[in-house]
Parts: structure tokens; sequence; C-alpha cells
């Protein structure tokens, strides 16, 4: 194992041992605090222009497993930890994270004060970091001047339909940078889904003729995505019940004429208490988030808050109210995560059948 | 919100402690009473265990030493009549106690409500049978079970369930063993016995070899629920839960598995109706994780409880307790050491915890060492650390009896007995594992074997290959370091490179290197908790700075085995409470994740390390300690802390190690409270023998031992002058032994041992340990303290150790002391 370092933009610069590719990777630093499910975070797409930190020490434990996917192609900019194993589950043997990460090109920095570091980025806006060879001026230098891409979704999309068929409801599902989790859900609820590109307009969507329509979830900021996209939905949602998720839930809440603020730090976990607002009941969700809807910023006589994270005040779901359309910033698919919001797939699915002609 | 009505509770306590239930008993029960306390709650306890820190910390009033019966609790139900009765802290008696009086109609009558326990789970606790049901009723699986009366009624369960499957013989009178079925000719070989005379049996799927979990969850009255921890067994099914090796957080679980064990144990704890902590256990198909079987659900507080709130750092008992009285998850407010939301947030940790079972077979050589599902270990031991290597050797460390920090080895097991064993697990597993991997066996191979998952044996594996760096790179900074990471302590290293461990920790020291160490606490770094509970590491950042100026270090006994274990994990506990009364900051030392020493509450600082001397310094050395408190007789320890001459150190009681006389036989002892200037006695009492009357054998004491007043008075002069003459100070007793005549003669002294300070303090009901504490730290009124000698002529106290003999299947017929696993006390009045 080869020493490298880990460098953040505030000048700290970390030892560790590299595994995974070798190549030199700079995104921003993220802290994801779940305790199982490396697979599905490394391969969220959400992570695309990022660095994550895992708080739990010893990721690779159970290999690299094929229902755990959330993408096939994974665009994680990096992943460090304080250990990592080798162990392939797989049914050949031969696939473990070090390699996974190889054909991914992904770098990983293992032997890591995760737990420093976490601290650390708690306390700061987020930050760049690289993974590098040499901790030297140069290399901050370069860390410094590195400009993330904001076309995220762009690169993350399908830029072709395709179909996950099914007996029951036609549903459109707009891909911003799609997570399976959702595609499994729909899948068990018998749905017949049509994922459509990210810039799918209201009349390719109409054509389809769907019961329903979803919006993913998807990596950056909403707002460096085109007003065509809230033209969409504000055509949408008026005539097909919609559910949102994550960066889709952001893009529902700014069609509606709500703000969304990019957050001080990011949440990347599922320990915290989200209240459903009209039975008070307390519920946990995978969550990873950097932007979040403001609240006073929202219409009330067309949205009304119907999640709010007790931890950081965050709105974490709202619904419209005068269209069967809602939408969630957690991952109700889990992925890895609970299960407790899991019902609101089937909520959605009730909308749609009452809305059934 | 909390439910006003209740103003007073009776707590049951555990009793003596036993294989399965040992201190978190009582540990728990003392945090529910403090937070009871705290709510404006009176409280009333409960027990017969002389080792409760609960007893000894609730004004005497409201204290009833008594066993814990059905007719006990109604005489304390009727005469004190409290408004509810918490039996969750007592272990299963106290459980089913609460059952009969609801079921004879008591509680009702008395209008005594219970706390903590549902009755739909009061329901299920008994009975296999409702469980499954209750199971079946949430749509989760359980193992399948069916009554058969034939031969062909067993064959049609079969072609249903599969082999292998268990056989019971249904029996009313003596519960029989189960038999495990691997094929058809297995099956009606037996089955031919079986259905002779028109038995019935239980015919039931067998899960052996399955991956066991367990859950600890928590849920509030307005159905939130959270998950505080999953356990993961090493071992497979097939091995008791408490004889496994147990990990936490979950780590050969994939995210899917994981979440459907979370989803079951909300769903079972909703159906249960649970408020408070519920404890569930959960079989897996190694093969599939998805497909998987509820094998047992335990509403109630245990050690799996404990361990999830040890390692956690979540608040369990004081949240349960709100919980119980009517709170819900977001009402609790905690101590602002804690984040405020901390009750309301799931457990997540950047750390992982080992916990080895220790076994009591070094003291009980009859007993059959194989593990089964029956549990045969005593106590158990953790390990924490940043890496699963890490936290595995420290949790081994911790649980050697030698206190020599080395990397023990079965060099001498031949290769029949390895397999055998590999298959048929025995205790100090972990070792027959690294001696198999030392052998060469192949990781596959061993995970066949002994249905332990592959993960561990590449951790095993890791190990050993540092151990062998350590062999080859002798006194190099950079294998310390590798070493470090492991979790190897620098005693091991100094006994492998035959150096002086001063000469190892000069070498890293030198480059400025120390430990780092880290909170224990449940937001994975999230908040700024000042959570004081603490392990080592060798990182980056250190979250432990020194206490204070005057600060006394307390050295726990660890993981609880036979002998005056429990005593002294009480006495350490009650050390704390005294060290702190005085004005002393206190830091305690221990590894048993039960131990009432642990209890946040009676100590500044808690340092969860192996109870070795290099752990043991790096604590010295950040903390500066102005005194030195090991409790109980551990001459090694001391003998390697006498060196370091600049230390304060004090054993207490006194180190036995020289200056006692021991004789062979003994009936009676004076005990005397000895200053450098003069003594004083306290009380006489009598020595009960479990062999004629041989010293070592002497488990039962019984006080006062009514002497005629001139043998007394001569009694007392000759002791006197023997105490005079030596160079005792503190509790000292002397020992008399009496002949057949009844004549009796002085035969030895000694230092009073720690379970009769404890049977003396409950004798008297003079805090002894107090006392102690004040006069070696010289703030003792020796005057006031006699002054305050109740007299005690008119009650008999009895303390009888107790065995686990009957636990282990053996017969012992003289039980000796260090063969004790607990202790039971009772008052006579006399007439």
């Amino acid at each position: 194992m080869t020493t490298r370092y880990l460098i953040l933009e505030d000048g700290t610069s970390y030892k560790g041992k590299g595994f995974g590719a070798e190549a030199t990777t700079t995104g921003e630093i993220i802290v994801n605090s779940n305790m199982l499910g490396y697979q599905e975070v490394i391969t969220n797409q959400i992570y695309h222009n990022q660095i994550i930190v895992f708080t739990q020490p010893s990721i690779g434990n159970t290999g690299i497993n094929h229902k755990s996917f959330e993408a096939i192609v994974t665009n994680t900019k990096g992943v460090v930890v304080k250990e990592y194993s080798n162990v392939s589950t797989n049914r050949l043997g031969n696939l473990n994270l070090d390699l996974f990460l190889k054909q991914h090109n992904i770098p990983g920095i293992a032997g890591i004060d995760t737990r420093e570091l976490t601290r650390r980025l708690n306390k700061k806006p987020t930050m760049k970091a690289s993974i590098v060879d040499i901790d030297d001026e140069h290399a901050f230098d370069q860390l410094h001047a590195t400009v993330l891409t904001n076309q995220q979704v762009k690169q993350v999309s399908t830029t072709s339909p395709f179909p996950n068929t099914g007996d029951g409801n036609n549903i459109v599902l707009i891909d911003f940078g799609l997570k399976y989790g959702i595609l499994r859900k729909l899948a068990d609820l018998d749905c017949n889904v049509i994922v459509m590109p990210w810039d799918t307009s209201s009349k390719a969507i109409f054509d389809l003729d769907p019961d329903g329509v979803v919006l993913s979830t998807g990596p950056g900021s909403p707002l460096d995505l085109p007003s065509s996209v809230l033209d969409m939905i504000k055509d949408v949602q008026k005539e097909i019940p919609m559910f949102s998720m994550g960066l889709g839930h952001e893009l529902f809440a700014l069609a509606n004429g709500a703000n969304v603020y990019k957050l001080d730090g990011e949440h990347h976990g599922s320990n915290h208490p989200i209240r459903q607002i009209i039975t008070n009941q307390i519920i946990y969700a995978s969550q990873s988030e950097g932007y979040a809807v403001d609240p006073k910023s929202i219409i009330h006589d067309q949205l009304l808050i119907t999640y709010v994270d007790l931890v950081n005040g965050t709105v974490q779901g709202i619904r419209h109210r005068d269209y069967p359309a809602f939408s969630v910033q957690f991952s109700p698919d889990g992925g890895p995560g609970p299960q407790d919001s899991a019902d609101t797939f089937e909520e959605f699915l009730e909308n749609v059948s009452s809305q059934r002609r | 919100m909390i439910d006003n009505e209740i103003k007073k509770v009776l707590i049951l306590g555990g009793g003596p402690s036993k294989i399965g239930s040992e201190t978190e008993l009582d540990a728990s029960a003392f945090q529910m009473m403090v937070a009871l306390k705290k709510l404006g709650i009176s409280v009333l306890v409960m027990d017969n265990n002389p080792f409760s820190l609960t007893l000894s910390e609730v004004q005497p009033a409201n204290i009833f030493i008594k066993e814990i019966n059905v007719k006990n609790v109604i005489d304390v139900l009727n005469k004190e009549q409290p408004d509810a009765l918490i039996p969750i802290t007592g272990g299963l008696r106290a459980v089913h106690v609460a059952q009969e009086l609801i079921n004879q109609g008591i509680l009702e009558d008395l209008n005594v409500k219970v706390l903590g326990i549902s009755k739909e789970s009061l329901k299920v606790l008994n009975s296999p049978d409702k469980m499954k049901a209750a199971i079946n009723s949430v749509s989760e699986p359980a193992v399948p079970s069916k009554i058969i009366r034939s031969e062909s009624e067993a064959f049609a369960v079969v072609r249903d369930i599969g082999f292998p499957v268990n056989i019971k013989k249904v029996n009313q009178r003596e519960s029989t063993e189960r038999i495990i079925c691997n094929n058809a000719e297995d099956l009606s070989d037996l089955l031919e016995d079986e259905f002779k005379d028109d038995s019935v049996c239980v015919i039931e799927k067998s899960i052996v070899g399955y991956k066991q979990v367990e859950t600890v969850g928590v849920r509030d009255q307005t159905n939130t629920k959270i998950l505080i921890a999953g356990l993961e067994n090493i071992d497979a099914v097939g091995v008791h839960s408490g004889d496994s090796m147990i990990i936490t957080p979950v780590q050969t679980l994939n995210d899917i598995e994981y979440q459907n064990i979370r989803t079951a144990t909300f769903k079972i704890m909703d159906y249960l109706n649970i408020i408070g902590a519920c404890h569930i256990q959960f079989a897996l198909d190694t093969n599939d994780g998805s497909n998987y079987y509820v094998t047992k659900i335990n509403p109630i507080i245990n050690s799996s409880t404990a361990l999830a709130a040890r390692s956690t750092g979540y608040p369990l008992v004081y949240v349960c307790t709100n919980l119980l009285l009517g709170n819900s998850l977001n009402e609790i407010k905690l101590h602002n050491n804690y984040h405020h939301l901390t009750p309301i947030m799931e457990p997540t940790l950047d750390h992982v915890v080992v916990k080895m079972p220790v076994w009591p077979f070094d003291n009980i050589r009859e007993a059959d060492q194989h593990l089964g599902t029956k549990m045969k270990s005593v106590g158990s031991t953790i390990g924490v650390g940043r890496t699963v290597e890490e936290a595995l050797l420290k949790a081994l460390r911790s649980s050697q009896f030698s206190p020599r920090d080395v990397l023990p080895s079965m060099k001498e097991i031949s290769n029949d007995e390895l397999i055998s064993q590999l298959i048929h697990p025995k205790s100090d597993r972990l070792l027959v594992l690294i001696e198999a991997l030392r052998r060469g066996y192949q990781i596959d191979e061993l995970e066949e074997l002994t249905k332990i998952n592959q993960f561990y044996f590449y951790k095993l594996k890791a190990l050993l290959d540092v151990e062998e760096l350590i062999i080859k790179e002798p006194m190099k900074l950079s294998t310390i370091e590798v070493a470090h990471d492991f979790g190897f302590g620098d005693g091991m290293m100094a006994e492998t490179w035959q150096e002086p461990i001063e000469s190892v920790r000069a070498l890293y020291h030198a480059e400025n290197e120390y430990p780092t160490y880290k909170t224990i606490e449940p937001s994975a770094g999230e908040f700024d908790q000042n959570i004081r509970s603490f392990y080592s590491s060798y990182e980056v950042e250190n979250e432990s700075h020194r206490e204070s100026e005057k600060t006394a270090l307390v050295i726990g006994r660890g993981g609880n085995k036979l002998g005056p274990n429990t005593a002294a994990d009480y006495y350490t506990a009650e050390m704390l409470i005294q060290l702190h009364k005085i004005g002393y900051k206190t830091i305690v030392m221990n590894n048993n994740p039960n131990a009432l020493s642990l209890s946040p509450q009676i100590s500044d600082k808690q340092y969860i390390e192996p109870i070795q001397l290099g752990a043991i310094l790096n604590i010295i050395e950040l903390e500066k300690p102005v005194r030195v408190f090991i409790p109980g007789n551990r001459h090694f320890l001391l003998k390697q802390l006498k060196q370091y001459t600049n230390l304060n150190v004090q054993v207490l009681p006194p180190d036995q190690e020289t200056g006692v006389v021991l004789p062979k036989d003994v009936t009676y002892a004076l005990n005397f409270f000895v200053t450098k200037e003069d003594s004083y006695f306290i009380s006489t009492e009598k020595l009960i023998s479990n062999n004629k009357s041989d010293l070592d054998y002497v488990t039962a004491y019984e006080t006062p031992y009514v002497l005629d007043e001139s043998t007394l008075e001569q009694d007392i002069q000759l002791s006197k002058e023997h105490i005079a003459s030596s160079n005792w100070i503190g509790l000292v007793q002397i020992l008399f032994n009496q002949n057949k005549n009844g004549e009796s003669e002085y035969v030895g002294i000694r230092p009073l041992r720690l379970t009769e300070t404890i049977f003396l303090s409950r004798a008297t009901g003079i805090n002894w340990v107090r006392a102690l504490v004040r006069f070696y730290t010289k703030k003792l009124d020796i005057d006031a303290l006699m002054a305050s000698m109740p007299d005690i002529s008119n009650i008999t106290t009895q303390m009888q150790a107790t065995f686990p003999f009957k636990q282990l299947n053996v017969k012992v017929d003289h039980a000796n002391s260090s063969q004790e696993v607990g202790a039971k006390i009772k008052f006579k009045i006399n007439d």
C-alpha cells in the first residue's frame, strides 16, 4: 500500500494509505455517517462531485453485492476511511471494494483519523479536498485552482429513455441522477416505469400517458438547472400525480415559488429525527442533502410543509395544496438507511389511483 | 408527559449474581433510582444482594433486604403502598413475580401499576408458543415448529421445513434435551423410541450455524422508535449468545439485511406495546441474509441492553426511566453534558466494540467446557477501538486471567483436538481460531468448519501478520506504530523483545507519540458532547485532557470471574463515590461492560481499557493523578506499579501478600478498625466453612457471633496485642478457632477482605468503605465513627455465597470461596 495524502482547502494534510484507483482526485469533501451500506453510498449518483468520508471505521466487510447498487456507473470522486477490508461475497469470489474502486477509477485513502476529520468538517462550510501522492504546495495550488463542474445532472442522467416494466400503473420517472432504490420500490408496487432524461419536456411526458410522475434524486444544486425543468414541473403537476425526492423535491419547491439555499454543512446519514407534521410521528430516513427549502419562502396557499428535521430545522417534505403532488428531501427508499418512510411510495400510488380516470 | 399520579415506586433488584445476570442489573437499577429521584419520585428498593449499590444509595428506611418472591413483595406493597412496581431491572425472577402478582389480581386490588413492561409482553415472556404467535402475527418469521404425535406426522412436517430438525420430547415433569436429526434415518431411529408410550414431541427446524444478530430498540408511548444498537454474534447459532464473542456495530450484514431486522424489531415492539427498551434476537441464513427468523424477545434490561448502552454512550436507563413514567423521547431533558436531542437521535458509531466472554472453568475444573445453548460464561470484557482488529485484541487482552500482556498461544493443542474444537466450540474460542490460522488452515475451510464469517478470519490474520512483524522487527518505531494501530499493548512488545516496558515506551515517547483518547458517544462526531467515557487509539486528535490537579484514579477489576469479583466491583463503585465526596475528581478504568463502577453517575471520567501496565501508565501520564487506588488484591499489578515510586498507590483492602497469618481451621473472627495509635473493636463474626472448619472453604458469615462476656473481653485483649505487634492498619480481622470443648485460641490476623467489609457494612449500617477511604486520605474522625456504632446484638446478619454449580451441571461437595458467583444476605431479629 502506498502512502498518499488527503489535503483540504483549509491547508490541512492527512497522511494515509492509498487504495482503489491511484488517480489524483478533487471534490467537495462530505461526511456520511451511515453505519452500513458503503456500496449504496459509493454508487449513489448524488456524490458525483464529492469525496465521501465514512464515519463508520470499517468498510468493505460485505464485498460488492448485486443487490446494493444504487447505480452501475458510479461517479464518486473519492473515499476516505479509517480502515477497509477486501472481502468478496459475490459468487465468483472475485470482486472486493478495492477492485471495485479501481474499476471505476475512484481513489480511496485509509488510515485517516476520520473522527477528527468529521469534527473539523462539521465546524466549517463545505470545502474542497484532494487525494494526492505528495502534499506539496503545488498540490494545494491545484486544489485551490480546481473548479468543479456544475453540470452534474447533465453528466449523470440517462440520455435515452428506458423501461423497467411491470403490470401496474404507468409511471414516468425523470432521471436527475437516478437512485435504483426508487426503481426497486416502484417495482415492489408492480409499476411499469419509464425512465426519461432530466430535460424531458412536459409534452413528451404527456405523450407517454403516465398515471404518475416521479422526480428522482440527483447531485448538485437545483439552481444550476435551466428553468425549463421548472416549467415542466409546473405543467405536469396540474395534470398528473407527482412524487419527488431529494433534488427532485428541491426542484418541485422552486417550481412552486419557494427558495432553496445551500446548507452550511451538508448532512449525510440516517440518525436525525424527522417529524411528520400531520401525525406528529417521528421517523428516521436516509438523508443526503446539501440544499434545503427555505421555509420562510413557502407560499402557504400553495404549499404545505409535511416533514421537518428536528436537528437542524430543515424542511423535509412539502405537499401541494391544489394538486396531488408532494415531495420529500430524504430518500424514502433507504439504500442505505431505514424503511420508516417507505409508505410514501404507497401514498403516491394512492394519489395515482384516486386520480385515475 | 410525566404521569403525576406516580409518586412512590418499588424497584425489584436482581438478587445474587449468577450466570446470565451479573452487575448489569444493579447498575441499571442504580441508574434508574437516580433518574427517578431526579424526577422527584420516592424510591423503594428490594433486593437481597449484599453487593448492591442501589441498596447503599437509598435512604435506609426505603430499603427492603429480602429475597424477591411473591410473598415478600406483597408484604412490602401492603406496608408501603407504592403507586408502582418496577420489575425490569430485576431480571427474569422479578418479572415472574410481577406476572404472578398480576395473575392473582393483587396489583389491581392494591392499585399498584407495573411500569416498564406491558401486559402484552408479559404474556409472551414465559411462553415460546405465544412468542411465536406474536412474531407471526406481525408477519415476521419465527422458527417453524410443530407438535407431533406420530412418525408420519413428523415426516409430513419435515417435508415442509426440511432437515436438519430438532426433536424435543414434551414432558411436563422434567425438561428434556433437544436432539438434532440431520436426515431421515436419524429421525426415524429417534422417533421409534419416542413414540412407544404415546409421547408427544415438538419438531422444530434446526437453525444451528445461522448467523446470530441481536437488536436493542427503544419505543415511547407516541410510537416513536429508535434502534440503539445491532449486536452481531461472531459465533453462529448453537453457541449461546452469552458465550459468543459479540461485535457492534454490526459488521457482516449488508444494509438490506440490517434494515430488515430493524424494521422487524419495531413491528414486534409495536405489537407488544413496549414502552422502554426491548432486546430481540435473530438468526440469519448465512447464504442469504434476507432469510431470517426472530428467535427471542426480551422486553427487559439485561446484559445486551447494557452492552448497547455502554457501546454507544446512549443514556439508555435514564431514557427508559423517563419513558416508563410517560415522557416521550422528545420530551426527555438530559444532563447538559449531552446534546439535547440525544434521546431521539438514532445512535451511530465511529468506533468498534467487541465483547469477549469470561468463563469459570479455571475455578470449576469439573465442568464441561463445551459451549452450547446453555450459557456458561460468568462475565465479559469489552475492547473498544477504531478498527475491528484493535477492538478484538483489546477485548482479548482484557479477558485474560493473567495481567501479563501477552498474546496467548495454544501451541500444545493436538491437531485432532483443534479440529474437534473448531467444530464443537469450547471456551477460549478465539485462541483456537488463531491457532488454526497459525497452522495454515485456509479461511474458506475455517468458515465452513466454524460457521464464523470469513471477515473475522481476515481480521485475525491481519493480527497475526502484525505479531510476526513484532517478532521480526524488534525495538523499531515503525513496528510499534503498526502494533499500536492493531491494538497490541506495550507490555506484549516488551515481553516479546525481552526489554523493559519503559524502553519500549521511551522509543515512541521520544517522537512525541502518545495515545489519543476518543469519546464513546452516539453521534459519530456530529455533535460536541461532553460525555466522559473514553477509549484509546493512536490517531491525530486527543479528546481527553487532564481532569484536575486533584484526581484519584481507581483501577477497576475488569471482567467478572468467580471469586469476590461482583463484590470488588461494588467496592470499586463505593470508593469512587466516597473519593468524590471528599473532593477528588475521580477517574475509573475498567473493561467490564456490566460494571457498576462504570455507571457514569459515580465518576468524573471513565476509561474503557485493558487493565494492563502499559494502558495504566498511559492514563497516569495524561491525568497525573495524585492518588491511585487498586480495589482488591492484585499482587502482580501492584508489584509492577510499585516500581513507579512517584505514584501514590494504595491497595484496598491492603495487600495480603506479607504479614498475614492464615490458619487452616477457623471458627470465628473479631473485626477491628486500626489506626496508628489505637485499635477499635467492631464486631464478632462467625465464619462458616463448607468443609469442617477449613478457612479456604469459608463462604458464609454471621454476625454477631455470641461469646460470653469474659471470653469476648479476653479475645479483644488478645487481639489488640496481636494488632499492636503487627503493621496492619485499617480494617483488620483476628481469627479464632474453637475446639470441641468450646475453648478458643488465636490463630491468625489479616486485613478484612472486601466481601466481608461489605458484609460488615450491611450488618452495622456503617459504610466501612467510606471509613477506609477517609482514613487513607486522612479525613476520618475515628471517635465520631466509633460513637456512631449501633448496638447490633439484637439483629443477626447472615451472608451466604452462591455458586454456579447447578447452571454448569456439576456437583461440588465442598465449594470454596474462589468459586463464588454472588451472595445473598438476610437479617433475623433475635428474641
